[in-house]
């Protein structure tokens, strides 16, 4: 069971059994040692923000230029009107919204009949569907790629997102949870005349709000950030995703007099992200725990 | 209620229900079918032909001649080679530090929650913006890492271009990205470790040497062996990171840089089927990869075990 206290002794003995003036300056060095280390983690990010507003002779200094003292909105401007970055940006929004939606929807369903119906083989296709877990995306890329053309889906948005619609990951975790929900409530509402939708709706998606937030997310970010699939479905430029768009920036222009916007692509790449975290990290966080000690 | 009737109830009852199951896991099914399964098959039996999207009209089946192609195409050992290198640098260096991470974030100190809260973040970044800033870090003269280098008299590099170093450096940046993910994934095994072992065991004299042997990593097997199977999965799969970081120009067919010190599996992979569009030699490819992933997992579970039994 997961326990919540965060006071644990780990293997560093902690200062609450010795509490002594040395050990407050062993704690103190820890400490300022942690920040520093969480500093050095997330300068990378810092510093492509930092490029993005440099001139072009402060990009190219041989002496490193730590703070941009008068930022420079240029590269920014570039990036919008001749780089036209909205396009892939609105692109990326819709697919991963789009996907979010389906994959919540498809695998809450899923989920409530694997946890909550009774039907025959219910165990064998629950493992089942797990093994499938296993295959990795370039085992099935190739020809999912020979079925787009078959169907006219490349370069569209269904061709992003539909083929992942079937991936087990939603169904496991959210299968997982809904079966920890008792039974009972669903005997009850089955008094009171509902039925099985109504049950689903009306009470398990309110009980499960946690997970299925952080499926939300999850999934949201993982259609985010794709890379190899997008690289694939799409050749038309018009239709390209973020992630691709900023990939392909940096292809065009690196050493040249443009590359801010290769910072700049970066940063917008980067930013939905950030905010997600910021806003959901502990549904984030949570779940990671709840998944990789179930699983 | 007789016994007839309640059974007859029972029965369409439990009809009903495995009917409303079979609705409601339709949609889903349909698209698993289609998109999980139907490729599974489609895939193996392209890796059987010589399908290629250039010349389709002469598509007949092979056999075994694609297989036997990776066997004898000297850059499938290359990538094979330099895979196994990212995957093994990364999994040693990168699970110790994260373990090291762990045990230094399991505390209740305020810099341990500011590195819990940062250090998930590069997992969750775009892997292209991720290759975009790491290559200007490690770019030649005007990167910062060559800059802070020349300062302190080490050798400045355009480490992504030089063969020896170009490896480690991507293999950096892995660790970077997957160090947050695997320290709070075990983190969350170290907290349910029961605080009163510790205690008994200092009362039993065990250092800290002790303690790590013989209550920490034993407990936290089943986490371990899990964090090192997602973490090696993932590593032979590695693509977006190395094509941003050295995957030259698009026009280059490989990638990798010169001399293809960091073309992994799936570059070739992708090279093969996307861009040379010989699809059947790409599908044979894949399907070795996904064996060289089963048996590497085989293999932890021999030597690592699940750490059930505990």
């Amino acid at each position: 069971m997961a326990t919540t206290i965060t006071e644990h002794a780990s293997v560093v003995p902690s200062a609450t059994y010795h509490p002594s003036l040395k050990s407050k300056l062993v704690i103190s060095i820890q400490n300022i040692l942690m920040i520093l280390v969480g500093l050095l983690i997330i300068f990378p990010i810092y510093w492509v923000l930092n490029l993005s507003f440099q001139t072009i002779n402060q990009i190219f200094s041989l002496v490193p230029v730590w703070f941009p003292v008068t930022p420079i909105l240029d590269w920014y401007q570039k990036v919008f009107q001749t780089a036209h970055f909205e396009r892939p940006l609105m692109n990326s929004l819709i697919v991963s919204v789009s996907d979010t939606v389906c994959v919540l929807v498809l695998c809450s369903m899923t989920a409530y009949a694997l946890s909550r119906l009774r039907f025959p083989f219910r165990r064998q296709l629950f493992i089942f569907l797990i093994a499938t877990m296993m295959v990795p995306e370039q085992v099935l890329m190739i020809p999912r790629y020979l079925m787009l053309l078959k169907f006219h889906w490349e370069n569209t948005y269904q061709g992003l997102f539909v083929p992942y619609l079937g991936g087990a990951f939603g169904v496991f975790l959210l299968t997982q949870f809904f079966g920890s929900i008792p039974k009972d409530l669903d005997e009850a509402a089955k008094m009171d005349g509902a039925n099985h939708l109504q049950i689903l709706i009306q009470i398990i998606v309110p009980l499960a709000k946690g997970p299925l937030i952080a499926l939300g997310i999850l999934d949201f970010l993982g259609n985010w950030n794709t890379f190899l699939w997008a690289l694939i479905a799409i050749s038309n430029d018009n239709m390209r995703t973020v992630a691709i768009e900023a990939f392909f920036l940096q292809g065009k222009t690196t050493g040249s007099a443009e590359i801010g916007m290769v910072f700049v692509g970066a940063v917008l790449t980067t930013l939905p992200v950030l905010l997600l975290y910021l806003f959901f990290q502990k549904d984030i966080v949570g779940s990671l725990g709840h998944l990789s000690l179930k699983g | 209620m007789s016994i007839f009737r309640s059974r007859f109830r029972l029965r369409s009852e439990s009809g009903r229900e495995a009917l409303t199951a079979l609705l409601f896991m339709l949609p889903y099914l349909i698209i698993f079918l289609v998109w999980e399964i139907a490729p599974f098959f489609f895939g193996l039996w392209i890796s059987f032909t010589n399908y290629n999207l250039l010349h389709l009209n002469t598509l007949k089946f092979v056999g075994l001649e694609n297989y036997a192609k990776v066997f004898t195409d000297e850059l499938v050992g290359t990538a094979f080679l330099n895979t196994v290198y990212y995957a093994g640098g990364l999994v040693v260096i990168g699970f110790i530090l994260a373990l090291i991470l762990a045990m230094t974030m399991n505390s209740t100190r305020f810099g341990s929650k500011f590195l819990k809260w940062v250090c998930f973040i590069p997992y969750i970044m775009t892997i292209s913006a991720t290759g975009i800033i790491w290559k200007r870090i490690y770019a030649g003269q005007y990167g910062i890492l060559a800059q802070i280098f020349k300062a302190v008299g080490l050798p400045s590099l355009a480490f992504l271009n030089n063969s020896g170093t170009a490896m480690p450096a991507v293999i950096v940046v892995g660790i970077w990205i997957g160090i947050g993910y695997w320290a709070l994934i075990l983190m969350a095994g170290l907290q349910n470790i029961p605080k009163e072992l510790y205690e008994a065991a200092m009362i039993d004299g065990a250092g800290k040497w002790g303690q790590l042997r013989f209550i920490t990593l034993p407990l936290l097997r089943p986490i371990i062996f899990f964090v090192l199977t997602i973490a090696i999965i993932g590593s032979f799969q590695v693509f977006g990171l190395v094509t941003t970081l050295t995957g030259g120009g698009m026009g280059e067919v490989y990638g990798g840089n010169p001399g293809y010190h960091t073309l992994t599996i799936v570059m070739l992979i992708y090279a093969q089927a996307f861009k040379l569009l010989d699809m059947g030699y790409g599908a044979a490819l894949s399907w070795i990869l996904f064996a060289i992933i089963m048996v590497v997992t085989l293999l932890q579970m021999k030597f690592i075990g699940f750490g059930w039994e505990e």
